[in-house]
């Protein structure tokens, strides 16, 4: 039997051989228990695991993240709002979903203004639910371990969805720039931008469920009042200040409970 | 003050009953719930992991009611939780997996990068760090399942099925590593391997269709075993396992 080198050994040991080599140094442990023995006690496995913490301790850390850490968002927060690259297809099927709404509502207002009441309805919710179906994977482990996590679930839901709206709402405008039509697609998506925006504020002061049910009652209620007082689009000028109403009900919240805010989810 | 209660906890799950008036009181050391598909093993890990609500019942961990918003928040920053993982099928490289759910907790750089270590030391996942996820043998797989749970040091563990399917080493990486947590914190495991739960637990419950058929330690099943008539050779873990989950009357153990 011809055993790996020490090298060989090592690089197994630090992550840093391909998983081809892994896999065959693997099958050679299960075999063989000299290897076994010197992998564990060998003396130079002590500077082996030196070099792994410093692998643990520097993950790569994309641009985005490293721009938001620079803002002063949290970095457990960051890290959630980046993501890995591996999250990155359901990400932009988020924003593929939420962009193709914004159009096809945008075009199909522009003649009777309330045609727009059943698109006006769903606009705060939409991007959420595109999120929740792009991301979940029902059942799948990692689902259930975030679901039960204190930045998992509901929570989780809303950073990203508020992510997506953000995200959408700059290639809306940025499409608009260059004349793309329909011209104002964006406005779409600020009822999404600000009510997961205003969710996540109130969420200090209540859990986040509940938050999002005051949040989506406050809508319906001023858009059945702009509804009857004939004129419906008048509810998106309603998004913004909902809120700055938000924002100020968590400052204030905040500085009443400065005890950790870790909201329930 | 007992560290998890279940007072008269049931569940039903489209009119089949999983749990039906559970109860149970669990204390620091290790409880292994065991019991044949369908008893409820899952159903009773989701409750006491807080991804599911009992229909009616009291469950109370660590003083906190799961019920009340504030302190589902406080039970879950102090709770780990390893789902059955047999389809765990991310992207994500086992040191990315372990920085995500570092995050999910909201643990902060520090606190991050000591039990992220920690954990890869104890579970020897150092040689898979920047492996996929999906591409691991099970063993691995059950041993990040655990890596991930122990993060942000909980006060309970719940692990489903942890020695499901896995190789000889990992069995004794993950019996070790559990022995030792079982001192200061409360574990509570289901699973189907006897002398594995026997072997690290200090108390089994086995449940029988919905109700607990057996709360005791591992050595009272042995005793129950010894005490039963053996035709067919068993060892006297496992006669004392299937009498409890035999028809025949016995005495009832003080739920309380
Ligand atoms: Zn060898």
């Amino acid at each position: 039997m011809t055993h790996p080198s020490r090298a060989e050994l090592r690089g197994y040991l630090t992550s840093e051989s391909s998983d081809f080599e892994a896999d065959t140094i693997e099958h050679h442990l299960v075999g063989c228990s000299s290897c076994r023995v010197e992998i564990r006690d060998g003396e130079w496995t002590n500077r082996s695991w030196r070099q792994l913490r410093t692998t643990i301790r520097t993950p790569p850390r994309s641009r985005p993240e490293r721009t938001l850490v620079t803002v002063g968002i949290p970095n457990h927060i960051a890290h959630l709002i980046a993501a890995s690259p591996a999250f990155r297809p359901a990400w932009w099927l988020s924003v593929a979903a939420a962009l193709v709404f914004a159009g096809i509502a945008a075009g199909a207002v522009t003649t009777n203004p309330l045609a727009s009441l059943p698109f006006l309805t769903v606009a705060p919710v939409l991007p959420v639910i595109g999120v929740a179906l792009a991301y979940g994977i029902p059942g799948d482990p990692l689902t259930q371990i975030a679901a039960v996590a204190p930045h998992g679930g509901f929570r989780l839901l809303l950073i990203r969805g508020l992510t997506v709206s953000a995200s959408s709402i700059a290639l809306a405008v940025l499409a608009a720039l260059f004349f793309l039509p329909p011209n104002a697609a964006f406005i779409w998506l600020i009822p999404s931008l600000a009510a997961t925006a205003a969710t996540l504020a109130l969420s200090i002061r209540m859990a986040a469920p509940v938050a999002a049910i005051v949040v989506v009652t406050i809508w319906i209620m001023l858009l059945g009042a702009t509804t009857i007082a004939g004129t419906p689009t008048d509810a998106f000028t309603i998004g913004p200040h909902l809120l700055v109403l938000a924002i100020a009900v968590a400052i204030v919240g905040g500085a009443r409970n400065s005890a950790p805010s870790s909201a329930a989810t | 003050m007992s560290d998890v209660l279940l007072d008269r906890v049931t569940k039903t799950y489209r009119r089949r009953p999983a749990l039906q008036g559970i109860n149970l009181r669990l204390t620091a050391g290790t409880t292994a719930i065991m019991g044949p598909n369908g008893a409820g093993k899952t159903t009773l890990l989701r409750l006491l992991a807080t991804a599911i609500r009992p229909d009616s019942g009291q469950i109370r961990i660590h003083g906190a009611d799961p019920n009340r918003p504030l302190e589902l928040a406080r039970i879950r920053t102090r709770l780990g939780y390893a789902p059955d993982g047999n389809d765990l099928d991310t992207r994500l490289s086992v040191l990315q997996f372990l920085h995500h759910v570092a995050a999910l907790k909201g643990l902060d750089i520090t606190e991050r990068n000591r039990d992220i270590e920690q954990q890869i030391e104890a579970l020897g996942l150092g040689h898979a760090l920047h492996r996929q996820v999906r591409q691991l043998p099970t063993g691995t797989v059950r041993r990040l399942l655990v890596a991930q749970a122990m993060l942000g040091r909980p006060q309970l563990l719940v692990l489903d099925e942890p020695f499901a399917d896995v190789d000889h080493e990992s069995r004794h990486l993950l019996i070790d590593v559990l022995r030792r947590s079982s001192d200061h914190l409360t574990v509570v495991l289901a699973g189907h391997h006897l002398n594995d739960l026997a072997a690290i637990a200090n108390r089994l419950v086995i449940l029988k269709a919905g109700t607990v058929a057996f709360d005791n330690t591992p050595a009272d099943l042995v005793a129950a075993g010894l005490a039963t008539t053996n035709p067919d050779d068993l060892s006297p873990l496992e006669a004392g396992y299937l009498a409890a989950l035999s028809d025949r009357p016995r005495p009832e153990p003080d739920p309380m």
